[in-house]
Order: C-alpha cells, then structure tokens, then sequence
C-alpha cells in the first residue's frame, strides 16, 4: 500500500479511530492492534511477504530471550552469529543472489569456463533491507547489553512490523522505539497536528516536486546520449532533487503518520542540500542509516581511531557497504566508494582544525559547491551500469556544456525547486514569524487548501518510492 | 481528541464540497474546443448518414492514422472515424456508438493494445471530463464497474478545473487561426485528424516494456464477445484489426501482444490481420507510438483497405 494512494487514505483514517476508540483501552491492545494493521499494510503488496517478516520476527525474539539467559560469551556469540547469518542470509538471498552469481559467471567465463549455474526469478520483498536492519539492531544491542529484551512477543512483533516505517524507514533503534510500544499512547493534540502538517508536507514533496521531476529525469537519463551536456547537468540537478523530495517525504509522511498514533520516530532528513562538505551531507542524509552503519559497523572495525590508512579504509568498506545496502548493482558500489573517498579528506582535515566563525559568501560557496559534486556522484546511482554512468559524464564534460538545454517544458519544475530550497532555508532557520502557528487560522487553512489541490493536480497513479526498491 | 477530529473533519468538508462545487460549477477550460469535444462532432456525423456506412472505432490510433477519403473512394460507402482518445476507454468508446450501428453497416475496431491488459479499457480522466462537462448523458452509458474505476480521476480533475480556471486568464493565448493538433478543429469531415499531417515529426517516447506479469483482462474478452453478438443482431458486421504501432514500442510489446492475439482467437473474435503487419518504422509516427504522420497514414489507410477488401470478400487473413 502506497502512502501516495486512494487506498491509503481509507486506510489511515480507519486505523486511527479504531485504534484511539477501539483498541484504546490497555497497551496490550494498542500494541495486537498495531501488528495486525501493520501485517495488512506490508501484505497489500504480496502475502508472501509476510511468512518471510514472521519467521524473522520470530527468530530475533527467541534470538533476544535466549542472550538475556547467558552470559557465557562463547554462547552469547554463537546465538548473536544466528540472527546476522539467518537476517543476512535472507537479504543476501532474495537481493543479492542474482547479481553475485552473475557476476561469478562472468568471472569464470573470462577465464575460458563455462558453468552451467541459473539465475533464478527472485521477487524482492518490499522494504527488507529496511526491516532487517531493523531487526539485526535489536539483537546486536541485546548482544552488547545496551538494551534488555523483550519477552513480549506481540509487543515486539509490532515494533518489527510498526506500519509507518517498514518499507522505507526510518529504520528505528529498538533503544528509541521499543519503550514507546511499553507505554500506553495517549492521545496529544499537538502532536497530532504536527504530524498531520508533516504528512502534508511529505505528500507535496513527493506527488508535486519528485514526481514532476521524474518525468523529466527519466527522459534525460533515457536519452542522454542525444543530448547536450548542459541538458545532462540539468538531468542530473532535476534528480537530485528528485530523490531527496521522494525520500525525505515519505520519511515526514511516516514520522507524521506515527504522531498520529502517540509516536515519535527519529529525524531522517536535516537540510543536506545546505551542507558545507559531503561529510555533513551524510551527517544529514538518510540519517538513521548513516547510524546505523556508523554503529555497527565503523566503530567496530576500528572507527577513526588509529593510522590513517586503517581509517581510510574503514570509510571506504561503511561506504561501499552502504552502497551495496541500496542495491545489487555495482552502481551503487562505486557511488558509496566515491562518497568515501571525498569523506576521507575531510576526516583528516577536520581532526584538529578549529571551529572558524561563519563567513556568508564562503559557506554559500561550499555549499553549492557540495551540492554540484554530490549531484555528479548521484549519476552512478541513477545510472542502469557503469558504462552508462560514465559516458553521461563523459557527454556532460563535453562542449556542449555550455550550450542552451533542450527544455521541453523542463523550465516549468525551477519554480518548484525554488520554493521547495526557500521553505528548506526557512525551516532550517526556524524562522518564527513564518512558523505555522504565527498565523490565523484562516491563513493557515487557506495554505492547507492550496497544498491539498496543488496535490491533487499532479497527483498521478502508482507512482512507487525510489527507496521502495531497496 | 474532539477537538482534532473536527478540525480534520472540517478541512475534509472544506476540501469535498470545493471539489465538488468544481466538479459541477466551475466552467470547463480544460476540454473547451480540444479533441474530446470533437466526439459531439462525430456523433452529428454519425446521425447525418442514413444508409450503410463503415464506422471505425478505436482510440487515437484511429483519429491519427486513417484518410477515411480513401476508404470511401474504395469501397462507396460514409466512413465515420469515430477516434478520439485510448484514454476514453474501449468500453465506453464502444458504448457510446452502439446506439448508431445498423443493419448493413461494417464496424471496424482497432483499440491500442493497453484496453486489453491495464485499467485502461474502463476509462481515465479524459473520460470524467466527458462525462461530466462534454456530454453528460454519456454518463448513463457507465455502469457501475466503470464509475468504481473513475472514481480515482474525480478529485484530480476537480483539482485540475480549479487550476486552470485560476490561470487561465494568465496563459498565453494562441492565434485562433492556429489549429493545434488536439483541438475539436484538428477533425475533418470524416472525423480523421489532419492537421497534423503537413506538420514535420516531433520527438516521442516508446512504450513502455513490459515485465512478463501482465494478464489479459476477461472483462473485455466478454465485453467484445457481447459487442459481436450485438453487431450480428442488428445484422452489421464486426471486424477487429490490430492497432498501428511504432516498431520498438512493438518490440516491447510483443509479450503481452502474443498474449492478445491467442486470447482473441480463443474467444472467437479474432484479429483480421496478424498484429505484425501494422507494426511501422519509427520515421511513419507524429507525436506519439500510436500517432502515424501523413506517410503513415497512407501506409496503414492502404493496409486496411487491402484488409476489408479480403474479408468483406471473404478472403482469408493477409
């Protein structure tokens, strides 16, 4: 079930009322509530999917009981081992089988053999990279004692299955959700409201801004070899622009949808196009993935701690593996390798560098100037392969670059792209004679109006999230 | 919690009865004099012939891609081109003719090949505009099944009359002299689009390929089925042709166009001519995959020509 569908809208509105009028009376309910509704959601797109969503939540339940009655460390690590094999061995399957057998047969091939080895149709289930990170969180906290299990089953099954998040995220800490689901909700008017002004706002960057835009990306991306350079740039411009108003607004959508229901899910998104180098980008970028492999990955391989070869190469093996993490196309290896390797610098720079005060012309400069180098790396991966990736920039570079664009009516998404960049700077500065609350209620109701009819006029059908496919 | 609930319930009441009041009040600006209103044209056609006559039905694979001159001069008979729109939907398209088939006349139907396997066949916003501001007695041609699959567009089209009715005091106008190939003045008197026909090539995006998953809707098998039936009551004849494509878009196709042709035969309403011999090279389209150019609309007038000439004849397939 799309955020971005008719069936959505039914659906949302059912599920509040029962679960504030019906399902109100004790935690336990709230929670058995929760986890059906969240099985109806994720079994809209295939039932299928749900056997495999049960069996992990099983598993990484018995996983959190089992570690709580031990503390043998040879056993703790052995039952750790199981959730990673078990939770890394489906995604490994269901993603990535096709794409390492593919590239083994290549490898043998070159070499003069020829294996007889199929490729199998595997369909991905929706949103498993996003859930199993999920899950594989709680057991590694269990497994460093940051947290305690649960032995609630239904309690964790709901957090695991929690509606809002599942397909695309935020990918929650079970240190920062799993409390919210011991508590009874109550309802809070405030929230409520912001969530909605959320919601609201994620559905205009997705239906007005990401999907006029992927009209015209996917034109440019279809026919660059065609094209001039100065179209590619814009191409490339249009999608990053694309993805950040796709992701970051099915990211204020679920935040938005969980204040509905009494909770509140990290920050996914922080302003990263007003990022002064790529290192802050990725501070304020898909940030409860950023964590994630910071957490359980960089730091225990090391961190920024030792020589500088050692930390270089723990930033390139987090990118890289953050690249693989969005696909199994080598697309994305190189895009989180190339976002490595312009972090590096800065890590080393900024170490012991002290806090300069802030210079107007020069962190605008920074600014654009990581906007456009982030906006060449996304290239990669929006490219079908690397071949692709690199003759765009190849035709991008070229004369042409300097010619007028091929428009098409292209022209016509700048104003959007202005204003969404106008309300990103206001939101950032908390600029509070614009807050929303500063004005009538009729002023602000008008605002809700003209979004909502905004919406509907370039509301078009099935438009799935970029991040769905991950 | 009351508090809230009626804040939301009214912003959804504000919202309802502004789309509603657009839905019903707000002048039409966006059909006004454009292709969809050409189907009243057609219909004046279609009530000015008395005797037999050839009908062609379809969507713009029809408007676009027929010199129904030539299939006069062929065969003496009225041709009406009753093509206006894919996006009306084969179901309505259909409907909206049945009334006017008579004993003696040659139906001819190319529908574009999505009717067959997308949502398509019951309509999309093109047909909301129809029925709700070119021709609202089409609406009683709509059954239940389709308003269930229209009911989406209605808030998008309501929107969309607000929005154009704010802007269009803004919008540039154009020289009335300047036909544009989707106004109602594209048709000419046979309800062929012309104009375009001296216009040169505008770039165009291919079909879409398709994934190997799609399934061929049993509804329109029925409804076709139901349509022939209705045809040899009232003592006409029935043809199906395949719709004229643009190659690489055949290409992409070909799956769910095999898929097509085999479900057509079983059900017994079959192609009259094999789906391949209207695939075209890329130069013979205008604007779109299915919109053919002056030299395509040549090519294909010939082939059907040559196509109900044989079976009008009682030949076998081409």
């Amino acid at each position: 079930m799309l955020f971005n569908s008719f069936e959505f809208a039914l659906f949302l509105p059912i599920v509040f009322l029962l679960y504030w009028f019906v399902f109100n009376k004790q935690v336990k309910w709230q929670n058995l509530f929760l986890l059906i509704v969240g099985y109806i959601f994720y079994g809209w797109w295939d039932w299928r999917f749900l056997l495999l969503i049960a069996f992990s939540t099983t598993l990484d339940f018995c996983i959190g009981v089992q570690l709580d009655k031990t503390d043998n460390a040879k056993k703790r690590k052995l039952i750790f081992s199981l959730s990673c094999l078990v939770n890394l061995g489906f995604l490994g399957f269901f993603k990535y089988y096709n794409f390492f057998v593919d590239n083994f047969v290549s490898i043998v091939e070159s070499l003069g053999f020829h294996p007889a080895i199929n490729i199998l149709r595997i369909i991905l289930p929706v949103g498993i990279s996003f859930y199993t990170f999920q899950s594989l969180s709680y057991t590694a906290d269990v497994y460093f004692k940051k947290i305690k299990p649960t032995t609630d089953f239904i309690l964790f099954a709901a957090f695991i299955s929690f509606f809002p998040q599942l397909v695309a995220g935020p990918i929650e800490r079970a240190i920062n959700l799993l409390p919210q689901f011991e508590n009874k909700r109550q309802f809070n008017y405030e929230k409520a409201q912001q969530g909605m002004q959320q919601i609201l706002w994620g559905l205009f960057k997705k239906i007005v801004i990401a999907d006029s835009l992927s009209v015209y990306v996917d034109q440019i991306f279809g026919n660059y070899q065609s094209l001039p350079g100065s179209t590619l740039l814009l191409g490339a411009i249009y999608f990053s622009i694309q993805i950040y108003c796709d992701f970051s607004g099915y990211s204020s959508i679920a935040i938005g949808v969980a204040k509905l229901f009494g909770f509140t899910l990290m920050q996914n998104f922080s302003y990263p196009y007003f990022s002064k180098n790529v290192a802050e980008f990725w501070r304020n970028w898909h940030i409860s993935l950023s964590t994630w492999f910071r957490d359980y990955v960089y730091i225990p391989l090391g961190g920024s701690r030792g020589i500088r070869s050692r930390i270089a190469l723990n930033t390139l093996i987090v990118f890289s593996l953050s690249g693989l993490w969005h696909g199994a196309n080598w697309t994305f290896v190189v895009w989180g390798l190339l976002n490595g390797l312009f972090i590096i610098p800065i890590i080393f720079l900024s170490r012991n560098k002290k806090e300069k005060p802030s210079n107007f012309i020069l962190d605008t400069a920074k600014t654009v100037f990581t906007f456009f180098l982030i906006t060449l790396i996304w290239i990669f991966f929006r490219s079908q392969n690397i071949t692709q990736a690199f003759q765009y920039l190849n035709i991008l570079f070229s004369k042409s670059l300097f010619t007028y664009p091929i428009q098409h009516g292209m022209a016509l998404a700048l104003p959007l792209i202005l204003l969404l960049f106008l309300i990103e700077l206001i939101r950032k500065n908390n600029v509070q004679i614009l807050q929303p609350k500063q004005f009538p209620v009729f002023a602000r109701w008008g605002v809700y109006l003209i979004m909502i009819i905004t919406c509907l006029v370039f509301f078009k059908q099935n438009q799935a999230f970029i991040y769905f496919q991950f | 919690m009351k508090k809230f609930l009626l804040k939301i319930s009214s912003l959804l009441v504000l919202t309802l009865l502004l789309l509603t009041g657009a839905l019903f009040f707000v002048p039409d600006v966006i059909s006004k004099d454009s292709i969809l209103e050409g189907l009243l044209d057609k219909h004046e056609m279609l009530e000015r012939i008395n005797g037999e006559k050839i009908i062609f039905i379809g969507g713009s694979n029809i408007s676009f891609g027929l010199d129904s001159k030539k299939v006069i001069e062929k065969f003496s008979k009225p041709v009406v081109n009753m093509g206006v729109h894919a996006n009306l939907g084969l179901e309505f398209t259909i409907n909206d003719v049945k009334s006017y088939i008579n004993k003696g006349d040659v139906v001819v139907l190319a529908p574009e090949y999505e009717n067959f396997y997308t949502d398509d066949f019951y309509g999309m916003m093109e047909l909301v505009s129809v029925l709700f501001d070119i021709d609202p007695s089409g609406r009683k041609l709509v059954d239940l099944t389709q308003w269930r699959h229209l009911f989406k567009y209605i808030p998008t089209y309501s929107a969309k009359k607000i929005k154009n009715y704010i802007f269009s005091p803004f919008e540039k106008k154009t020289s009335s002299s300047i036909i544009s190939p989707y106004d109602r003045k594209s048709f000419n008197e046979f309800g062929d689009t012309y104009i375009h026909w001296s216009l040169p090539n505008q770039s165009h995006l291919c079909s879409k390929k398709t994934n190997g998953s799609e399934k061929i809707n049993t509804e329109v098998m029925t409804f076709l089925k139901n349509f022939k039936e209705y045809t040899e009551d009232r003592q006409a004849k029935l043809i199906i042709l395949p719709p004229v494509i643009e190659s690489q878009s055949y290409d992409s196709l070909t799956n769910v166009i095999d898929l097509i042709n085999k479900s057509l035969s079983s059900n017994s309403i079959p192609y009259s001519a094999e789906p391949v011999r209207y695939k075209f090279s890329s130069d013979l389209f205008f604007n779109t995959y299915y919109h053919l150019n002056k030299k395509g609309v040549d090519k294909r007038t010939q082939l059907v020509i040559e196509d109900l000439n044989n079976i009008v004849a009682g030949g076998k397939k081409p």
